[in-house]
């Protein structure tokens, strides 16, 4: 059971700054997720916890204890790596094993090994890998392999849990049956765990904290649904969800008053709640909070735009446009398949009030509407933690 | 079938044979045309690879193949009549008690120089390992692989002079030590060993750069993920460094075997000139090759040497088999 805390973490490879000032409390017994682009500097910060990497600036602290100079051996960590790095030459047991007989201080060799045994059974059985433990890893299959790199992460009890893309090297179906089954795993076992992923359904389904990184800061942690619904700025407003958030950068009011920005009408009352006065600034509404207006009153945004391509997806159209008078600029939007959209429309759309997301032209920040209860947002910049709703 | 012939012309164009009436209607000139067009690219083939093979044919084969001819013959340089012999060839030489002699010298020769070989340049590689990747890596990669590019003849005169036991720098690094003076070149004891520093030094740089390409397919995260379970750094040598090098040591092995079974030049360069003739003192230092060299160019005992050259010949095959037998069952190929 251990805290991770990151304080200031910066590591820098020769003149390429690849962590620049990381902030972050990792609470026992929860599963943090890193998530970013690639190069965000996830997989980094992953290794300095590890201690694969050294740091270059900062602390790393596991229960209020430094652990900056710690050589791994001596953190009790389990890591699984992207390439799960099983031991080609070791059959499955002698995988798992090799943590268990790597101890300083085994005790009596006989009683060590009997006892060995019974934890590699173990701890297979709870992975469903007991009938392949004669099995060299080049005759496992994907999903096997993954299990091997668990079980042998697991084995040793550690007190800290690291995943590195684990699940990016299987397929489509049998990603999906993992990430169920992490997700059980971390239930039965609490240990805290950090989990390195560039994919996002995996972060928002197995995070208890998601933490999203770019160009390596943080630019927001929080829990799934408060990243999903108050994104801190437009790089994880934009990045999370699938498609991501519509942003349009709208121009100062026009002569309709202060919600007159062109082909996009908001309430003024919206304005007003978010600070905003006449000054041009950036809107965001997720594809799925848009809908056809049908003469509504009281919707908080408005966007007028003409349809460029209809996707039909099933179970909902995704519909692409551009602003009326904007041909290059791109709206997106989930739709009903019953809506009856076509190639060429010119339709209006509208979000109610809790759905438009406002954010300042020059710092990208989120702008928070007042009234609102402010929940821990961590952004970059300096690094530093603001409460988003002081705004 | 039709598309085939009417793309028959096409096919034959570069042949010369499209104006040729009723060519392309005929289902069997597709076969020909085909095989003409595959004779062509194997004459190409060979065209280019002939200067290769007559080369390697010249100055390979041929001679090994007339070296198995005139074991069986009475055949030298200078006396114009050929004779079969049998295997009488073989019956003098195994009744010779220095060509067993010189069987027992490689032999030692090459039980030394194997372990030496693969520990010093692994230990090197290792040490290395870490100095390439940092910067100026390339610069200790090159001072390593340097000797390896010397004339063996060349710096074997530059270690006559380190082995010379008045003033050599072998005896001054000895008698700095405490240590006492030793004859070198001039005695029976140590004369092997000093040649094997010599071999070991020249041809060290090679197989530590053969260890450090082995190293460097080993992947860093088997390293690291040992490291994290809790290994130390004998352990992870030992469990995970070793067995996944262990082709690119059975490699180094091999070829150290064959390198000293072979060996020739620096013998005969350190062991001959103001010693008198090569292989000396007192035939401490005739290996199985010098011996074949001597006895075909000193004693013009040609078919003679054949028959030498020729039991070298099953030795190395036999040994190399044999690691090859062993090799399955320790060495592990990914």
């Amino acid at each position: 059971m251990t805290r991770i805390e990151l304080d200031g973490v910066e590591k820098t490879f020769g003149s390429d700054q690849v962590v620049a000032g990381v902030d972050l409390t990792m609470p026992d017994g929860e599963l943090t997720v890193l998530l970013g682009p690639s190069g965000c500097g996830k997989t980094t910060t992953l290794r300095m916890i590890a201690g694969l990497e050294q740091l270059s600036g900062g602390e790393l602290r596991f229960d209020g204890q430094r652990m900056n100079e710690a050589p791994p051996e001596r953190r009790r960590v389990g890591m699984v790596f992207q390439s799960y790095a099983l031991y080609p030459h070791m059959t499955v047991a002698a995988n798992l094993s090799f943590g268990l007989a790597s101890r300083p201080n085994r005790g009596p060799r006989r009683r060590a090994k009997a006892q060995e045994r019974a934890r590699v059974l173990e701890i297979a059985r709870l992975l469903e890998i007991d009938h392949v433990l004669d099995h060299r890893p080049r005759e496992l299959s994907g999903g096997q392999r993954q299990r091997v790199a668990l079980g042998r992460a697991l084995i040793r009890e550690p007190d800290v849990f690291l995943l590195d893309e684990p699940l990016s090297n299987l397929d489509a179906n049998l990603r999906e049956r993992m990430r169920m089954e992490l997700a059980r795993l971390h239930a039965e076992l609490p240990i805290t765990t950090v989990y390195v992923t560039h994919d996002q359904g995996e972060a928002l389904t197995l995070a208890d904290q998601l933490v999203v990184m770019h160009e390596g800061r943080i630019r927001q942690a929080a829990s799934p649904a408060l990243v999903y619904d108050r994104p801190a700025d437009t790089f994880v407003a934009g990045f999370l969800g699938s498609p991501g958030m519509n942003l349009w950068t709208v121009p100062a009011a026009g002569p309709g008053g202060a919600g007159d920005r062109g082909d996009v009408r908001l309430a003024s009352e919206l304005l007003a709640m978010h600070g905003v006065g006449t000054e041009a600034t950036t809107v965001g509404i997720r594809p799925e909070h848009l809908e056809l207006v049908r003469g509504e009153p009281g919707l908080a945004a408005r966007v007028r735009c003409q349809v460029r391509v209809v996707e039909n997806l099933g179970s909902h159209l995704l519909v692409h446009a551009a602003l009326a008078s904007e041909p290059g600029s791109a709206v997106v939007v989930k739709l009903d398949v019953g809506s009856g959209v076509r190639r060429g429309d010119r339709i209006e759309l509208g979000a109610r009030e809790d759905h438009v997301h406002l954010f300042d032209l020059e710092t990208t920040r989120r702008l928070e509407p007042a009234g609102r209860g402010g929940a821990v947002v961590v952004v970059a910049g300096d690094g530093a933690r603001e409460a988003a709703g002081a705004r | 079938m039709t598309t085939v012939e009417q793309r028959a012309p096409v096919a034959l164009a570069p042949v010369g044979e499209v104006g040729r009436p009723g060519w392309g209607h005929r289902p069997g000139s597709v076969k020909m045309a085909r095989r003409i067009r595959s004779l062509k690219d194997h004459l190409v083939a060979y065209g280019l690879l002939s200067p290769a093979i007559v080369v390697f044919a010249i100055f390979f084969y041929l001679p090994a193949i007339y070296l198995v001819y005139i074991s069986f013959f009475h055949w030298g340089v200078l006396s114009s009549a050929t004779q079969f012999v049998g295997l009488q060839n073989f019956r003098r030489l195994f009744a010779q008690p220095l060509f067993w002699h010189s069987l027992a010298t490689s032999g030692y020769y090459t039980l030394v120089m194997i372990p030496a070989t693969v520990l010093l340049a692994l230990g090197i590689a290792l040490v290395l390992r870490e100095a390439v990747t940092a910067r100026r890596g390339g610069v200790w990669r090159a001072a390593v692989f340097l000797p390896h590019v010397t004339p063996v003849v060349a710096t074997s005169i530059i270690w006559i002079w380190i082995f010379n036991p008045q003033f050599g720098l072998a005896n001054f690094v000895l008698t700095s030590l405490h240590l006492p003076a030793l004859g070198w070149l001039d005695t029976t004891a140590w004369a092997l060993p000093a040649v094997m520093i010599d071999s070991l030094w020249h041809s060290l740089g090679l197989y530590v750069v053969i260890f450090l390409a082995g190293l460097a397919n080993v992947p860093r995260d088997l390293v690291e993920v040992a490291r994290l379970d809790g290994a130390r750094r004998r352990r992870i040598f030992w469990r995970i460094i070793w067995p996944l090098l262990s082709p690119t040591t059975f490699f180094v092995v091999i070829l150290a075997t064959v390198n000293s079974w072979q060996a020739f030049s620096q013998i005969y360069t350190m062991t001959g000139g103001p010693h008198g003739g090569a292989g000396g003192p007192a035939f401490s230092t005739t290996t199985d090759s010098l011996l074949v060299y001597q006895t075909a160019f000193s004693f013009d005992h040609f078919s003679l040497a054949s028959a030498m050259a020729l039991v070298l010949f099953v030795i190395i095959l036999v040994l190399t088999l044999l690691q090859k037998w062993i090799s399955n069952k320790v060495v592990f190929y990914r």
